[in-house]
């Protein structure tokens, strides 16, 4: 069984190398500057197709863009989004549950309705008037989706955290006078950590997604910047002649959602002595 | 006394008789059902400012002069009409015998009422520049009616058929507001039957219409937004025609079977816009030689033939072929990137320069690719674009507040006369023109006193050369709606009318 | 039982919650910008759109007009919407049921398939059975939701004609869109119900009820599934609101007529009282759920009555 496992994660950690080599430097070694025209080669095969060839091996977009180049440039902005908008979000996440549930009461009233408040509000409006006020750019879109994914992980730890309160070794801990940054860091957080690292796992390829839906309604991260996203809602109009264009930027978030999925996997099995292998 | 057998005879004799020239004025038959990307949100003639908003209208309502299939002007309501000396005062005799679709005869009232309506500010009619130089409105007596204007206006009909629909008092009165816009009532060849919003519009054959009795019974306008999703309607037989599909998606709609495309001239015009009212006095685009350079700079054929699947056809200037008669003569700018480059060394620029154009996304067709493209070909003669990529609703919110040195629009064709175009997209005092010269200003006044086609043609022709001489714009092309269409169906608009009629429509077996 | 106190406190909160909702959707409105351009067509002009501008009302200061909005709330009119003349909560209530309707089946699903596969694997952890779940979960997790639903729509309705291809049109008609919007919810409950399982699995109560000879169904649904609840229900909760705030792009897919999708397209074409009335309800409706969420954990696990 350990062999297995051994297996699958060495695969995913290749697969994540990949990503974050390709996100650092991808835009050096593309063949071609992936917002680079050509009308000539609009709409190209990949290199299977009797019509393709291997100038480019992927294909090219509707306006001739390279689809490699496209897939290896575009990495840096899934990896950026990923990585700022669920470390924001998930920081400020864990501290509001902690908060919350530790003290109950009025702060956790008060947090909880205003965890509420902005879950309420639905996203895409909150995208829509936000990235319309500010403008499209990199930054925006990791600003609009950090704050409105905090909440999963508020309402989560704070479920966690109120339950671990009632616990023995959490009352002893106060029954001794621990201070509570102590209790939060040493007691708390180890605990909550497995939940919150499943959701972590689980939200970077939302987040990715998500970064797609608003590319889908021209509020991404804007051209020439490429992005996985920005390909994919390009590539809708074209999904039935196409397919190359809207399937490979498809496939690759597919693969990094999936092996980030099984490397978090990984980490929570080894990290929580509880659970079963 | 005939024998029973005789009577028999004649009986059946004289119901052949009768029923012969009504078959042969066939029975509306079948369902039409047709895909369009967005629908009408108002069903309110006076209320509504898209295009699906103006092709529910000419199928449901009509105004004292129609639109025929053809796009003619043609009596409606009004079976006939005289206009005064001065050119003021228009006396419209109305046509007898017209009924609302709830079967109550139109009057002398409604046609006052509904203008009245039209022009009232509280009505918040979108369409209200069109015919705001009405001045009042008056009953001559039960079949005529006089409509006084402010001021002269060669084109007034064709503005009135487009913004002044008539609908019944009466009704309106009864059912209020809201009742009206839940169920309209007109006098159009087709009727309203239901609504679900964002969903379907079903509407029926008026078989008491005046005119033209619809071919076809039943008529199902279906919202669907997502061109891959019409287009699986049209192959699995969900629907009839479907409208306005993507440009690269022609071969794959004529390869499905039982299927043929239509490529139809839009009668909507292309341009880069090049903003020379607004912004610094130091633009580059206030130089002509300038502007000139930059029409050199595009490759329109390339864009056309890759990009838009020729689904587009290069306009030599400001005008387009399929709604105005353009000089055999004119040649457009020709693609020279060398002469672009040279140009513009000369006019003080030798490294180009930078400047920010702002593209809409979803709002025209193919809009990003062409904006990119655009920008691109710009950035090979050394202008360096800033392009920004703006969703549709923003970019219209933004036109008036922020200053755009660049954009690509379009113009469409709502009353089959370029002086539509130049009123409101062209002369310095329009809201949405950003060109500015005195000279084009002062034909374009001219032209509203201009009342014979003949002279109409040549004098936009002029206006036409002037423009294309100051390169006031960048012209580009008119483009073609792509639309797929069963083989089962029979029906051709008229290149130019985008706003679609269906009642020549009909469906075989 | 909770007191009443604590009922009251929690429904104050809930208007509390409201209000404030009220206040941002609003300002929101603001800063999407002006609608009159998007309301009149591009013949209009400038003084034309000034008289349309007052005529709307948009002239008065936004803390007239928010109070105004309130008041005429209360009293359940939510105003005209720009572009169909109609008031707003006609035109939301008759496109709200397609949504919830939606929204439901996709949830039912999604907990029907997620727990489903969550207890199989929980059940059989690292087996090839739970890979196989895994696998898929994370796939339902990282495809993109109008790729899945176009490729329903081209496999099921177009090739196959299993279904028809969009609208509401009956019970078939449901089955696509439910999947497609469900399949990611279905697969994040799925993930959750395996890990909360797995760690109730290890806990004490556990292995003592097994040492007392307790059958292993009575263990895993009367004394884990109870263990489970409380997590699972603020996960369902949660996601359960996200699809209906989220469907716009399966109801775009799919041309269903509901809410999202005219949220989306009142944004974008300067409609804003019917932004608003949307928000409004699509608000309560969360309020009301987290409520019960709440009220439901606490009478599940006292243990999480959070009293000082």
């Amino acid at each position: 069984m350990r062999n297995r496992f051994d297996l699958q994660f060495a695969f995913a950690l290749v697969v994540i190398a990949i990503f974050v080599m390709a996100g650092v430097f991808g835009g050096w070694i593309a063949p071609y500057d992936p917002a680079h025209q050509d009308l000539t080669q609009t709409l190209k095969p990949p290199v299977w197709h009797p019509d393709g060839g291997w100038a480019h091996p992927l294909g090219t977009s509707s306006l001739g863009q390279d689809v490699l180049s496209g897939l290896l440039a575009g990495a840096r902005v899934s990896l950026l989004v990923a990585l700022c908008a669920v470390g924001l979000s998930g920081i400020f996440g864990v501290i509001v549950g902690l908060a919350a549930g530790y003290v109950g009461g009025w702060l956790d009233a008060l947090l909880m309705r205003l965890a509420d408040i902005q879950i309420s509000i639905p996203f895409i409006l909150l995208a829509i008037a936000l990235i319309g006020a500010l403008g499209p750019s990199l930054t925006n879109v990791i600003l609009v989706i950090a704050i409105t994914n905090w909440v999963a992980y508020a309402k989560l730890v704070r479920t966690e955290t109120a339950r671990l309160r009632q616990r023995d070794f959490v009352r002893f801990a106060r029954v001794c006078g621990t201070p509570w940054p102590v209790i939060f860091v040493r007691h708390l957080l180890p605990n909550v950590l497995n939940s919150v690292v499943v959701l972590v796992t689980l939200d970077i390829g939302k987040v990715i997604i998500f970064e797609s839906g608003l590319s889908f309604l021209g509020l991404g991260v804007q051209p020439p910047i490429p992005s996985w996203g920005g390909m994919l809602a390009d590539g809708r109009k074209y999904i039935n002649i196409a397919y190359w264009t809207s399937l490979f930027p498809g496939i690759a978030i597919f693969l990094v959602v999936l092996c980030v999925n099984f490397a978090g996997n990984w980490l929570r099995v080894r990290t929580d002595p509880k659970a079963a292998p | 006394m005939k024998s029973f057998l005789q009577r028999s005879a004649l009986v059946l004799a004289l119901s052949v008789a009768v029923a012969a020239p009504l078959s042969l004025n066939a029975q509306p038959r079948g369902t039409l059902t047709v895909a369009l990307p967005a629908e009408p949100a108002t069903l309110d003639p006076h209320k509504g400012n898209t295009r699906y908003n103006y092709l529910f209208n000419s199928n449901m309502f009509e105004g004292l002069l129609v639109r025929n299939d053809k796009a003619d002007l043609v009596p409606g309501i009004a079976e006939s009409y005289t206009i005064s000396p001065d050119g003021l005062t228009y006396v419209f005799t109305l046509r007898k015998g017209v009924r609302f679709h709830d079967g109550s005869a139109l009057t002398a009232e409604d046609v006052k009422f509904s203008l009245e309506r039209a022009i009232n500010p509280a009505t918040k009619n979108p369409l209200l520049s069109f015919i705001r130089t009405i001045d009042k409105v008056d009953i001559l007596d039960a079949n005529r009616v006089a409509l006084t204007l402010k001021e002269k206006d060669a084109i007034f009909l064709k503005k009135l058929t487009f913004a002044g629909w008539i609908v019944p008092r009466a009704y309106l009165q009864q059912v209020g507001e809201d009742g009206f816009a839940r169920r309209p009532i007109g006098t159009g060849p087709f009727r309203f039957v239901s609504r679900s919003i964002n969903e379907r519009i079903e509407m029926q054959a008026n078989e008491q219409h005046w005119g033209w009795v619809p071919k076809v019974r039943t008529l199902v306008l279906r919202t669907v937004p997502e061109d891959a999703v019409r287009l699986g309607m049209l192959q699995t037989g969900e629907a009839d025609i479907v409208a306005e599909m993507p440009p690269p998606l022609i071969d794959r709609i004529g390869a499905i079977r039982g299927v043929k495309t239509l490529s139809h001239p839009s009668g909507e015009i292309y341009w880069l816009v090049l903003n020379i009212k607004d912004g610094a006095k130091d633009s580059p685009l206030l130089k002509r030689e300038v502007r000139i350079a930059l029409n050199h700079a595009i490759d329109r054929q390339a864009i056309i033939k890759n990009v838009l699947r020729n689904q587009a056809e290069q306009i030599p200037g400001a005008l387009a072929p399929s709604i105005s008669v353009v000089d055999p003569n004119f040649k457009p700018y020709a693609y020279d990137p060398a002469r672009a480059r040279k140009m513009l060394a000369e006019a003080g620029y030798p490294n180009g320069f930078k400047v920010d154009m702002y593209g809409s996304v979803g709002r025209y067709t193919l809009d990003r690719d062409i904006n990119l493209a655009l920008a691109n070909q710009l950035k090979a003669v050394g202008v360096e674009v800033n392009l920004n990529l703006w969703d549709s609703a923003k970019w219209v919110g933004d036109l008036s507040k922020k200053y755009y040195p660049m954009s690509y629009q379009a113009f469409g064709n709502t009353i089959f006369d370029p002086e539509g175009l130049m009123i409101f997209g062209v002369h310095s005092k329009a809201f949405w023109s950003f060109y500015r010269n005195a000279d084009v200003d002062r034909l374009i006044d001219e032209s509203l006193s201009i009342t014979d086609q003949k002279a109409r043609d040549a004098h936009f022709q002029k206006i036409d050369r002037a423009m294309h001489d100051d390169a006031s714009h960048v012209f580009l092309w008119e483009n073609k709606i792509l639309f797929g269409i069963r083989d089962r169906v029979t029906w051709q608009p008229r290149p130019g009318d985008n706003i679609y009629k269906f009642w020549t429509a009909s469906v075989g077996k | 039982m909770p007191g009443t106190g604590y009922l009251v406190e929690r429904i104050l909160q809930a208007i509390v919650c409201i209000l404030g909702i009220s206040v941002i959707v609003f300002a929101i409105t603001f800063l999407i910008g002006d609608p009159v351009h998007l309301l009149l067509p591009p013949e209009a002009s400038a003084s034309d759109r000034e008289v349309f501008r007052a005529a709307m009302g948009l002239e008065r200061p936004a803390l007239e007009r928010y109070g105004l909005f309130l008041f005429n709330a209360l009293q359940g009119d939510l105003g005209q919407s720009y572009r169909f003349h109609m008031p707003v909560i006609e035109v939301v209530l008759e496109r709200f049921p397609a949504t919830l309707e939606l929204a439901v089946a996709a949830i039912v699903f999604a907990i029907v398939l997620g727990i489903g596969s969550g207890m199989l694997s929980a059940v059989r952890p690292g087996s090839a059975w739970d890979r196989l779940v895994e696998f898929v979960a994370l796939s339902g997790m990282a495809a993109p939701t109008f790729w899945v639903g176009i490729m329903l729509i081209w496999l099921f309705a177009v090739e196959w004609q299993l279904f028809p291809t969009s609208g509401r049109s009956g019970a078939l008609s449901l089955v696509l869109p439910a999947i497609t919007l469900g399949l990611y919810s279905a697969a994040v409950i799925s993930r959750m119900t395996r890990s909360t399982l797995l760690e109730a699995l290890g806990e004490d109560f556990v292995r003592t009820a097994v040492l007392k000879g307790a059958p292993q169904r009575a263990i895993l649904f009367v004394h884990c599934l109870k263990f489970v609840l409380p997590a699972l229900v603020t996960i369902v909760s949660l996601q359960f609101v996200l699809l209906l705030a989220g469907a716009v792009i399966t109801e775009t897919v799919f041309s269903w007529p509901g809410v999202g999708r005219l949220l989306v397209q009142s944004a974008s074409g300067g409609d804003y009282p019917v932004v608003q009335g949307i928000t409004l309800l699509l608000s309560v409706a969360f309020v009301l759920i987290q409520l019960l969420a709440d009220l439901l954990q606490f009478a599940l696990d006292p243990r999480l009555r959070s009293a000082t």
